[in-house]
């Protein structure tokens, strides 16, 4: 029994979670101590919660997608692009009207709309991955390049502004200190968490990235698994797009291209395997929420340079990655 | 028939088949492409890419993307142009080049450790590193665009060759830095052809475990490689700086998908231990090409991120296909 009980402590000290716990435990002491009155607010929390969102949501496209052993470099322009289709359809069709039932019929239509178009992007890379045997890293390259392209074209290459204030207004619901944008980032979370953990399609998608050889043999059809997984990617992409439309009221071809190397980092943060096959969706969540804490607590230092957050970022990647990399294998030789 | 029958299997034949057409297509509309001006400014537009492409192919072969080059080749040139092209050294232009170099390869160490040390994917770890480099460049050093003066700037606007075109008047002329370009794929061309390091790169490309057991040192062989391709880079850097005249740091940044795309264009395979100079050549020009002469084929400059990512894709999956045809085996999984 204390065996046992030994075991399950053993196991807890090295999951990623109990990591990103400590971390979150030690950047919010931080925050208390050297920014006493500032950080501790609940006004923070919520200024925390609503930026976090967008690239939280980001981040589990890429997750799903790092778990079947591939990458998604397209997500960010996918969103953009939905946003861009969003921001576009309501500006030419509600105008200035306020927000009543036929406004909200309007949004709800596009919002479905523009989620299909985000799905039908993925789809693509999934067949390009799947089907085409194209890596997934050239593949997501060269479709990001197009769909940028295809923003462009929509856009002139200008930025789309002046989207109608019934549809931004929405960003300002909150539900006590939480905003509307992280209930989403909240039940995206939750739904990918019953998808992996829960459904066979979710087991499948872990045993291709682990090996897609053993999958293909014990009958799991590859091409759909992946069509699927890169499908589901881009709908994550579309739901982030729209809701940063909603957020800043404009949208841009290339808004937000630094997010692509932020959602890596949280996936790998989150104890995501950049080599597929192992993962865990509620590390994904703490990584997107502790890491928008250090930023936010960064920024609290008036003479500190945004700059620095760069440099604090990719030695961030570095240090989790090789930190990872040894607590698992000193795991895997002592047993 | 065999020979034939090879050709037609090869990426190369494809691309340069495109290139042409293309060619042709610019040449019946605007008549300036086949024309000794047109000729010097793809060259010249191509040089600086060349020099990174031979970075992206060294890492391309035995590991996979590298995407911190830019940021390096910022970096290496932003601090050798703050120091030496301010106006106040007027020495040779050996001096700044040399220490460029220096610390284009210091950089290209620490990639090169990570992923000697380590088995992670390069794309991840250079990612971590590009934003490392720009930070610095940005943060401590506070980077930011001033003209440059001194013996970069005369470098930088020395010419090589200069070309007036008979019917259109216009100018051309290749800076001397071209002779650099040359240079470069002598040395790495030697390197790759008859060192066992250039060896050992494609052995490990091709099968990392084998190459291991077959007697090459696969971590230092991965370290040598991301250092010289760190020093490539920031040669490349080096002459971007001085042919542009100014110390602009955020020019190069994001341009790694270009090369990326440039080279597999080419026909070389991530990871794969497939590909070589030739293949970064022909990709970096069919691109350029594409990339310069849109206008002048009527469309309009928005339309550029839409014609190269439709062509990277197709050139992707012919490039995939016709290999796996060739090589008459049905990959599952």
């Amino acid at each position: 029994m204390v065996e046992k009980s030994r075991i399950d402590f053993k196991k807890t000290m090295n999951s990623p979670i109990f990591r990103i716990g400590i971390l979150m435990l030690v950047v919010v002491i931080l925050g208390a101590l050297l920014m006493p009155g500032k950080f501790l607010t609940a006004g923070n929390f919520t200024s925390i919660a609503k930026q976090l969102s967008e690239y939280g949501i980001l981040a589990l496209a890429v997750f799903i997608c790092m778990l079947s052993g591939g990458i998604d470099l397209s997500v960010v322009y996918i969103a953009n692009l939905c946003g861009i289709i969003m921001g576009t359809m309501l500006s030419k069709t509600i105008g200035n009207s306020d927000f009543n039932g036929s406004t909200a019929l309007m949004i709800g239509v596009f919002t479905v709309f523009v989620l299909i178009i985000g799905c039908a992007c993925g789809a693509l890379n999934g067949i390009l991955i799947g089907k085409l045997r194209v890596p997934a890293m050239l593949a997501t390259l060269g479709s990001g390049q197009l769909i940028l392209g295809i923003s462009t074209v929509i856009t002139n290459g200008q930025a789309i502004t002046g989207v109608p204030t019934a549809f931004t207004k929405l960003a300002g619901i909150k539900i006590w200190i939480f905003p509307l944008n992280f209930l989403v980032f909240i039940l995206c979370t939750f739904v990918m968490y019953i998808i992996i953990s829960k459904t066979s399609f979710g087991l499948r998608t872990l045993l291709i990235g682990s090996n897609s050889k053993a999958a293909f043999f014990s009958g799991v059809r590859n091409n759909r698994d992946l069509t699927k997984v890169y499908a589901i990617s881009g709908l994550l992409a579309a739901i982030s797009g729209i809701i940063s439309t909603m957020r800043m009221s404009s949208a841009k071809p290339d808004y937000g291209t630094s997010y692509i190397m932020f959602s890596i980092l949280i996936c790998v943060f989150g104890g995501t395997d950049p080599n597929g096959g192992k993962g865990n969706v509620l590390g994904i969540a703490l990584a997107t929420i502790v890491l928008q804490m250090v930023a936010t607590l960064m920024n609290m230092f008036q003479n500190l340079s945004t700059f620095y957050r760069d440099i604090v970022w990719g030695a961030l990647l570095l240090t989790m990655l090789i930190l990872n990399y040894i607590l698992d294998n000193r795991h895997v030789t002592k047993r | 028939m065999l020979n034939i029958k090879k050709i037609f299997n090869r990426t190369e034949t494809y691309v340069i088949f495109i290139a042409l057409l293309f060619g042709i297509a610019v040449e019946t509309v605007s008549g300036q492409f086949f024309s000794n001006t047109g000729m010097i400014n793809l060259a010249r537009a191509s040089m600086v890419y060349l020099v990174f492409g031979i970075t992206e192919m060294l890492s391309l072969t035995c590991a996979g993307p590298d995407v911190s080059y830019p940021a390096l080749a910022s970096l290496a040139a932003y601090i050798t142009a703050n120091y030496f092209g301010r106006g106040s050294y007027s020495g040779s232009i050996i001096v700044p080049f040399l220490v460029c170099m220096a610390i284009g390869a210091a950089c290209g160490m620490i990639n090169g450790f990570i992923m000697a040390k380590f088995n992670f994917p390069s794309l991840i770890v250079t990612l971590g590193t590009s934003s490392i480099f720009s930070g610095i460049m940005y943060g401590p050093l506070k980077a930011s665009n001033t003209i440059l003066h001194g013996t970069m700037a005369e470098f930088g606007s020395a010419n090589l060759l200069a070309a007036t075109n008979a019917e259109s008047g216009l100018k051309a002329n290749l800076p001397v830095q071209f002779l650099i370009v040359i240079a470069l794929y002598l040395i790495v061309f030697f390197l790759l052809r008859y060192t066992l390091f250039g060896r050992g790169l494609y052995a490990i490309g091709s099968d990392k475990v084998a190459a291991e057991r077959s007697g090459f040192k696969t971590g230092r062989i991965t370290f040598l490689a991301y250092t010289l391709g760190g020093t490539v880079a920031a040669i490349g850097g080096f002459m971007y700086t001085c042919n542009v005249g100014a110390i602009s740091p955020s020019d190069l940044m994001g341009g790694e998908m270009i090369i990326i795309a440039a080279c597999t264009l080419g026909g070389i395979r991530p990871g794969a231990g497939v590909g070589g100079l030739f293949n970064v050549i022909i990709g970096v020009v069919l691109l350029i090409m594409i990339q310069n002469n849109l206008l002048m084929l009527g469309i309009p400059l928005y339309y550029q991120d839409v014609f190269t990512g439709a062509i990277i894709l197709l050139g992707t999956i012919v490039a995939i296909n016709s290999q796996r045809t060739r090589n008459g085996i049905k990959k599952v999984g």
